[in-house]
């Protein structure tokens, strides 16, 4: 799987660990990886971008769009953001985590 | 072994949570809102982004701090062959519909669609794919217009055919018996490229509960024969012509509409319980101009 700058700080892996423990079809067991994968992106960048200001956004979107695995984007966050955006982003990951293995214990038969 | 999680509850549930994470990012921040527009990209849709970069090697130096530049060209602005560019409209088109979809289907196991959602539902095929469609053609209506679709088998299409005959998706068989409107021709060298689409894309609907259906009968075995319906994967948005050419399933399966090999394997609704809720609705093309199979964007 290709990287996000910041996918060692969400560590989405576990959710996926779980749902691997259900005997799934592949095509079945991929899809609801993909909603899972895409809701974490859109959770992180709400975060990121709530927390970068406003006047920053176009430059961080096109930083990210050119090269959305370089490590420099943490780095150029870190500098625009006052608030500790990496422990932003582990919380935010964390909350999504929680919810997401809810949601896999509601579907359990 | 059966899955210990009920598969389309979760992925139901994680669709809806997909979408509002989705909804809320691009309204919160109208700047992402525009990026994504103009780069021609579904925010989620970053990570295959990633890899497409990795992969060539197209490492940006846009990370130097330089004030804001010009965006790259957008993905879909490129010249790339007009096969692909049908093929990414196509499938933004499925998402769109996949996604508005969700906000006017009922929850699973009500399968009752109101006016306004019919309604709603018709003009969201017809902007997504051009195609004119609705619940009730011709004062015509089945009992479902939304529900659950069931794996269907090959048809005999004329006496002496068989599974092997049929060259895709073999390994699902044929009836031992007729469909509900009998061979569709009398012999093999009277078919039609056209019988053969109706076979390959056909649907069962259960015209036997039709409230008339004793009472009109004669009418209604005419107008239901090969009666031609647009079905739609609500997860995917897949979509699809297809004809009625078999009547059921029985009330007893819990489904609403048959689908053929090539039906199923389309939509992609052919794995595990293979009774995956669909959209069907009659399709109103009375000179034919839309072929039997897949829909996709901006032909019609």
């Amino acid at each position: 799987m290709s990287k996000i700058f910041y996918d060692h700080l969400v560590q989405i892996e576990e959710i996926y660990l779980e749902l691997d423990k259900h005997d799934l079809p592949k095509e079945n067991r991929d899809e609801l990886a993909s909603l899972i994968d895409e809701t974490t992106h859109h959770r992180i960048l709400d975060t990121i971008l709530t927390h970068l200001p406003q006047e920053k956004h176009q430059t961080f979107l096109e930083k990210f769009h050119a090269s959305p695995h370089d490590q420099k984007l943490l780095t150029y966050l870190k500098s625009e953001i006052a608030a500790d955006i990496e422990e932003k982003i582990k919380t935010e990951g964390r909350k999504l985590k929680a919810e997401l293995l809810a949601e896999i214990k509601r579907a359990k038969r | 072994m059966k899955p210990a999680i009920n598969a389309d509850r979760l992925r139901s549930r994680l669709k809806a949570k997909h979408q509002l994470s989705e909804k809320n990012l691009l309204r919160k921040h109208p700047a992402a809102k525009n990026f994504f527009q103009i780069a021609g990209l579904r925010p989620g849709k970053i990570r295959s982004l990633s890899a497409k970069l990795l992969t060539s090697g197209a490492l940006a130096s846009a990370l130097i701090i330089q004030p804001a530049q010009l965006l790259p060209p957008p993905l879909f602005a490129q010249e790339i062959p007009a096969k692909t560019a049908t093929l990414i409209d196509t499938t933004m088109a499925q998402q769109k519909v996949a996604q508005e979809l969700t906000s006017l289907l009922p929850p699973l196991g009500n399968w009752k669609l109101t006016p306004a959602a019919e309604e709603k539902i018709s003009r969201l095929l017809k902007n997504a794919f051009g195609v004119s469609v609705s619940a009730q053609f011709e004062g015509n209506r089945l009992n479902h217009a939304y529900g659950r679709m069931g794996a269907e088998q090959h048809l005999p299409r004329y006496p002496g055919d068989t599974a092997d005959q049929h060259k895709e998706l073999v390994e699902k068989g044929i009836t031992p018996s007729l469909g509900g409107w009998g061979y569709f021709a009398y012999a093999k060298n009277q078919m039609t490229p056209e019988l053969y689409a109706i076979e390959k894309y056909y649907v069962a609907v259960q015209t036997l509960y039709l409230p008339n259906w004793k009472t009109d009968l004669s009418y209604l075995v005419q107008w239901y024969k090969y009666r031609r319906v647009v079905v739609v994967n609500p997860t995917n948005g897949k979509t699809l012509v297809a004809a009625v050419a078999d009547a059921g399933p029985s009330d007893w399966t819990g489904k609403h509409f048959g689908g053929s090999p090539e039906v199923m394997a389309y939509l992609k609704v052919n794995y595990g319980m293979q009774n995956h809720p669909v959209v069907l609705f009659f399709l109103d093309d009375p000179e034919k101009k839309i072929p039997l199979g897949p829909v996709e964007y901006n032909k019609f």
